[in-house]
């Protein structure tokens, strides 16, 4: 099928009907079923209705508490996981571009990491005043630092070239993956466990304030991207010619760092580190229709949404009643898409297509 | 009027341009041409702001182009590399409204739209207006840049001239396309438009220049009508080639070929 021919409109209103159906799939899935009617019971309930009907106070709590803001939550990271792997990809003019490539994430992991295994003792004093913005603050701060030094760098030689950036990112990566494991080693056991796992990433410690930080944090910056959406096309033509656009590149990267890493780094100092899904929502979004950044920012917004929650659903389900970490599913499925969107790259090369 | 005085530039100890001054007026189309290294792409990048560590002024409509916004000469001015960097899949008609960017916020108005159908139609690509840019050859590509640049500057401002300027825009094109690329940029220059084009053929520049001006080691070497400044000795200077003039009496420009 011929998808490129579909209007934008059509397409919203398709993601939007698919990511409502995962939303309602990803509620009812889980070790314990919820049925349509408990969802309704409950719903109706927390807005202070009395509907007919019974459900178990037990799950009602376990909906409400637990799933409702664990599937909110994946929403949300999904989206702005591919929402900054669409404004990564604009910015460095290349497609195989995402948070975990580029530092962003590991930076983000370990700004987290210090938080928890030194922060009581190290930031002690300063804790009242950060107070529960001290995870968030930190990670953002190690996240810029990294993805800024993975920027500079590969600008250093010039032009950005696909493989000088993944290996000044798988360098950078390395550090700061080195620093988080020195951070294990000399935490104390449950701390450990925990930088571990989550590392890996997992939506398992969703709870409502989390929710909270995250929507008020994602939100406003994907509406503020949009209006960059223009800017970033023309940056597509390379910078002289978005300049010659009337474009002010150097402001325009600046601003972009800076909201793409906020966005990332709250969502780790969250759930972890979740690969590879900033990298292959806006990819398909391109295969099937356009690299509009329009539409690429909304559509991932909407796809990594969806994708995400069918990569949360599926780490429940897959090893029941236990759940696997989602960054080993998003990972295994992936890191292989990787690979073959990298040997299609080579391929369209060498016919003047995509980056050398 | 576009003016150019006393430019000096230089990358370490080599100079590239060394006291350039030129005039470029409205409703004729400029040439500039020189030999690889005379420093002409340099010179068109200074124009357009894209270098800036220059000695020397830049004068567009009488004003220094350093004090002015690129917000407001981007509606004025459009610029045509040799080749651009695109590599991502968009649509022929998302890449032409590209040149109306500078003239709308979010969304592009029904006259943005308008312009730009009658830019894909006056570069003959309408037909593909929706295809993939990437599927598209080199020619094509370029046409699809041309009609970018001219949906850029569509409209006349008002007390104000248009400018295009172009940096060998019809390297990669087939002889029709080169012809065709001169004849639109020499209409948009009468229509009140500073044009400059630097380009490497000396028998286009004859047919289609209004002015040329000839670089050679960073320096004016000569400047004027096609017919005066393109002669067998700047030719000699300029390549080292000894050219022969070739007039055939139902051609109302001379031809030259190297020896």
């Amino acid at each position: 099928m011929d998808t490129s021919r579909l209007k934008y409109s059509t397409l919203y209103i398709a993601f939007t009907i698919l990511l409502l159906i995962t939303i309602v799939l990803a509620i009812r899935t889980g070790a314990v079923d919820i049925t349509y009617k408990e969802i309704y019971i409950s719903l109706a309930r927390v807005f202070g209705f009395h509907p007919s009907g019974t459900i178990e106070p037990i799950k009602q709590g376990l909906f409400i508490q637990i799933r409702l803001p664990r599937v909110l939550l994946c929403v949300i990271v999904g989206a702005g996981l591919s929402v900054s792997g669409a404004l990564m990809q604009a910015l460095f003019r290349n497609p195989i571009v995402e948070p975990g490539l580029i530092g962003t994430s590991s930076g983000a992991a370990f700004g987290a990491a210090l938080v928890f295994v030194v922060g009581k003792d190290f930031f002690a004093q300063y804790s009242q005043i950060l107070g529960i913005f001290a995870l968030p603050v930190s990670a953002f701060v190690f996240s810029l630092i990294a993805t800024m030094l993975v920027y500079k760098l590969s600008s250093a030689f010039g032009k950005v070239t696909v493989s000088v950036m993944i290996l000044i990112g798988v360098a950078v990566n390395a550090i700061a993956a080195s620093c988080t494991g020195f951070l294990s080693y000399i935490a104390r056991d449950p701390q450990a466990r925990s930088i571990t796992f989550w590392n890996l990433g997992t939506f398992s410690g969703a709870n409502w304030d989390s929710v909270m930080l995250i929507y008020a944090v994602t939100v406003p910056s994907i509406f503020l991207v949009l209006r960059y959406s223009k800017a970033l096309n023309a940056l597509l033509l390379g910078e002289a010619e978005a300049g010659y656009l009337g474009i002010d590149t150097n402001s325009l990267k600046t601003k972009i760092i800076l909201l793409n890493t906020f966005i990332v780094a709250i969502a780790t100092s969250v759930v972890g580190v979740i690969g590879f899904v900033g990298l292959i929502v806006p990819h398909l979004l391109r295969m099937i229709k356009s690299s509009d950044n329009h539409f690429l920012i909304i559509g991932s917004a909407l796809v990594g949404a969806i994708i995400m929650n069918i990569a949360d659903m599926t780490s429940r389900v897959i090893v029941a009643p236990a759940e696997l970490p989602i960054g080993i599913v998003t990972s295994f499925v992936g890191a292989p898409i990787f690979i073959w969107i990298l040997l299609r790259q080579k391929k369209t090369n060498n016919k003047g297509g995509f980056y050398a | 009027m576009l003016e150019v005085k006393g430019i000096n530039y230089s990358i370490g100890n080599k100079q590239i341009l060394d006291n350039v001054s030129a005039a470029f007026e409205p409703g004729k189309l400029n040439m500039i041409i020189g030999p690889n290294g005379s420093g002409k792409s340099t010179l068109l990048k200074i124009i357009c702001n894209e270098i800036n560590h220059y000695s020397g002024d830049v004068f567009y409509s009488g004003s220094l182009l350093s004090k002015q916004e690129r917000k407001s000469i981007a509606k004025i001015r459009a610029v045509l590399s040799q080749q651009s960097e695109l590599s991502f899949p968009l649509s022929v008609e998302e890449v032409v409204m590209m040149g109306r960017y500078p003239h709308f916020d979010l969304t592009p108005s029904i006259k943005d739209k308008d312009i730009c159908l009658q830019a894909l139609k006056r570069m003959n690509i309408e037909d593909f207006r929706y295809r993939n840019y990437l599927t598209l050859s080199g020619g094509e590509k370029q046409r699809v840049h041309f009609a970018r640049v001219l949906a850029q500057i569509w409209e006349h401002p008002e007390n104000n001239c248009r400018y295009l300027l172009l940096d060998e825009p019809i390297a990669s094109l087939d002889l029709n396309y080169q012809h065709d690329f001169l004849r639109i940029t020499k209409e948009v220059a009468n229509k009140h438009t500073v044009a400059i084009a630097v380009i490497h053929d000396i028998n286009l520049a004859l047919q289609y220049a209004d002015n040329v001006i000839l670089l050679h080691n960073g320096k004016v070497v000569a400047s004027g009508l096609p017919s005066q400044v393109i002669t067998p000795e700047n030719l000699f200077a300029l390549y080292g080639l000894r050219c022969r003039v070739l007039k055939d009496s139902g051609s109302a420009f001379p031809h030259f070929v190297v020896e």
